[in-house]
């Protein structure tokens, strides 16, 4: 890469951390550093919500999907406003005016303290492990991509990281989200700009082209439950989803807990719920874009080039053949391509028809000879050979003009710190309110505890930085600690549903808690096939009903009353 | 609103530390009938996106 590309780069992360220093000084107890002295306005603690969900995976991964899959997956998204405006109205305004630090806190409030600690600690339990993943999968593309050792991509996420979330806190990761918000915007627009002008066809046809592969196709709407993106998974799977991550996990809960009051924080889950599906659908549309630039253009075998190098080396002979076929292949889906625009232009339906279906037929032989490849890759290097997530950052460092490359790199960059800061930032928080301030030390001073707090961010984020380095060579980890996640989001969003019940008890909490967890692993167990999005509706179904028979006929709790 | 969806002072309210404001406001009412406005409003491009361009 140039090296002007690297001094954007550099540019970039130098502002973060030292943005952050600067922000400790405003940080003088641990009210100021897990929340801000709940002083931040609605639009800079929304920016932060969606900063820290849109992860580098969604950057390169979730552009890579477009290019394959197309725009089907924005279907994910279909339930998040609906989330948003229910937490808005409930669960926001309860947190907020409780003045907790952590959601799990006010759990004990309203239940006891057995259900807040077991809640804590599996939030402690996935999002310890699922922070060293979020670190590991854009390290592992930057050490195939650049040829780095993953320890050194892992420092150089990891690194930055953890000095500004130390030393800032909560102040330092909101206003660093903004920044990378803004970064992203424009990188992913000036992106579509470089693409659109470059597009050898007019953009009617070539968007004609994607169509006819399938990838221009949004809605599904048959209710098939072993499918992972339908428009009712989305929209119930994904409403109940979006309410345990958005109302029950402390990474966003702690974001919206900083806003100046309720009206603000709810105001700044509503910036996601206008924003985040025209967001997500121009990450996807990024990813149809480079597919179409890629119909003109030469594109790789195998885009993860460490695999490349791998198979040429192991097997050159065989390689060399694929590559001859996917040559011929390339060359007849174009012309097809290009004969489909010229027929369009004519006017003749009928020639333009059959046109595409050559396209059609030339574009499954080019998927069958790169599907060759990739099992060729997955033998060679006993890898998973999967390439999504490095079609997009090949397509950067090899077509996009100076300058540009490096603010998208910047980007992804950003877009990781921002996600592992925020997890840092909450699995400190739930450390040290939920258990250090509870069970070991209640009675200590305002300044212990933050000076325990920043430790404790210290040893989340070595641990973190560990377990990305681990999780990077056994690639099938970061899918598994992924779904893990997932199997008792569901439960703990019933949990705190049950909790804004008014005649429901610590004890149906937590036998509902424990059955909802069961059922979920059963149903994983007993029928893999349905789809993990439906987990969290079973999950937190499982426990309102189980948390209310276990209520009936027994008095409100004393603390009630 | 709160009472609504179950929700009373005998729950989770009854133990904020202050009275919280529940349920929607009139600013709130007319934040939502803009978010939906603007979800219908991308749905129906995506899906004429699909419908011009999907045969």
């Amino acid at each position: 890469m140039h090296w002007i590309n690297w001094v954007i780069v550099a540019v970039y992360l130098l502002i973060v951390v030292v943005d952050g220093l600067r922000r400790t000084r405003g940080t003088k107890d641990i009210e100021g550093y897990f929340l801000a002295n709940r002083s931040l306005p609605w639009w800079a603690v929304g920016l932060s919500v969606m900063a820290t969900q849109l992860s580098a995976v969604t950057l390169i991964g979730t552009t890579g999907q477009g290019a394959t899959d197309g725009l089907r997956f924005v279907q994910f998204y279909f339930g998040l406003p609906i989330a948003m405006v229910i937490l808005g109205v409930t669960l926001v305004p309860f947190l907020h005016g409780a003045k907790v630090y952590t959601a799990y806190e006010y759990l004990e409030r309203r239940f006891d303290a057995k259900t807040r600690s077991l809640t804590s600690f599996l939030f402690l339990l996935s999002r310890g492990m699922s922070c060293g993943t979020i670190i590991a999968a854009p390290a592992v593309v930057f050490s195939a991509i650049f040829g780095w050792d993953i320890r050194w991509s892992v420092a150089l996420i990891g690194g930055p990281t953890v000095v500004y979330t130390m030393l800032g806190g909560v102040q330092a990761v909101a206003w660093a989200d903004v920044k990378q918000m803004v970064l992203v915007v424009a990188a992913l627009s000036a992106i579509v700009v470089v693409l659109v002008v470059n597009m050898p066809v007019p953009m009617d046809d070539a968007f004609r082209i994607a169509g006819a592969t399938g990838r221009l196709r949004v809605f599904d709407f048959s209710f098939d439950l072993t499918k992972t993106y339908t428009f009712w998974s989305g929209i119930l799977g994904g409403t109940f989803l979006m309410l345990s991550y958005f109302g029950t996990d402390q990474s966003q809960v702690q974001r919206y807990l900083a806003a100046k009051s309720v009206d603000e924080a709810r105001s700044s889950l509503l910036m996601s719920a206008y924003w985040k599906i025209p967001l997500q659908a121009l990450v996807l549309l990024v990813g149809v874009l480079v597919f179409l630039f890629y119909l003109f253009q030469p594109a790789p075998l195998l885009f993860n080039p460490a695999h490349e190098a791998a198979v040429r080396a192991a097997e050159p002979a065989v390689y060399t053949a694929l590559e001859s076929r996917y040559a011929v292949a390339i060359v007849q889906r174009q012309t097809a391509a290009r004969a489909t625009a010229d027929a369009r232009r004519m006017g003749d339906a009928s020639a333009t028809a059959s046109q595409l279906a050559q396209f059609r037929a030339r574009d499954a032989e080019v998927g069958t000879v790169r599907t060759e490849a990739l099992a060729e890759a997955a033998r060679v290097t006993g890898q998973s050979s999967r390439d999504v997530n490095y079609i997009i950052p090949r397509f950067v460092l090899g077509h996009l003009p100076l300058g540009l490359a490096g603010l998208f790199l910047a980007a992804v960059l950003g877009a990781a710190l921002s996600s592992v800061a925020a997890e840092l930032n909450s699995l400190s928080t739930v450390s040290v309110i939920d258990f250090y301030r509870r069970w070991v030390k209640p009675e200590a001073s305002d300044a212990h505890f933050l000076n325990v707090s920043k430790i404790s961010t210290g040893i989340w984020g070595i641990f973190a930085c560990f377990v990305a380095a681990k999780a990077a060579t056994l690639g099938s980890l970061i899918e598994v600690v992924n779904r893990f996640g997932s199997f008792f989001y569901g439960s703990i969003l019933g949990v705190f549903l049950l909790a804004m019940i008014a005649r429901t008890r610590a004890l149906g909490a937590f036998v509902g808690l424990l059955a909802g967890m069961t059922v979920v692993g059963s149903v994983s167990y007993l029928a893999p096939s349905v789809a993990f999005l439906w987990y969290n509706v079973i999950g937190a179904v499982t426990v309102v009903v189980v948390g209310m028979l276990f209520s009936l006929g027994k008095a409100p709790d004393t603390r009630l009353s | 609103m709160g009472e609504i969806w179950g929700v009373t002072r005998a729950g989770g309210y009854a133990n904020a530390e202050e009275p919280v404001t529940s349920g929607m406001t009139s600013k709130f009412r007319s934040t939502l009938w803009r978010v939906l406005v603007i979800q219908a409003v991308a749905l129906a491009m995506l899906w004429l996106l699909q419908s011009r361009y999907t045969p």
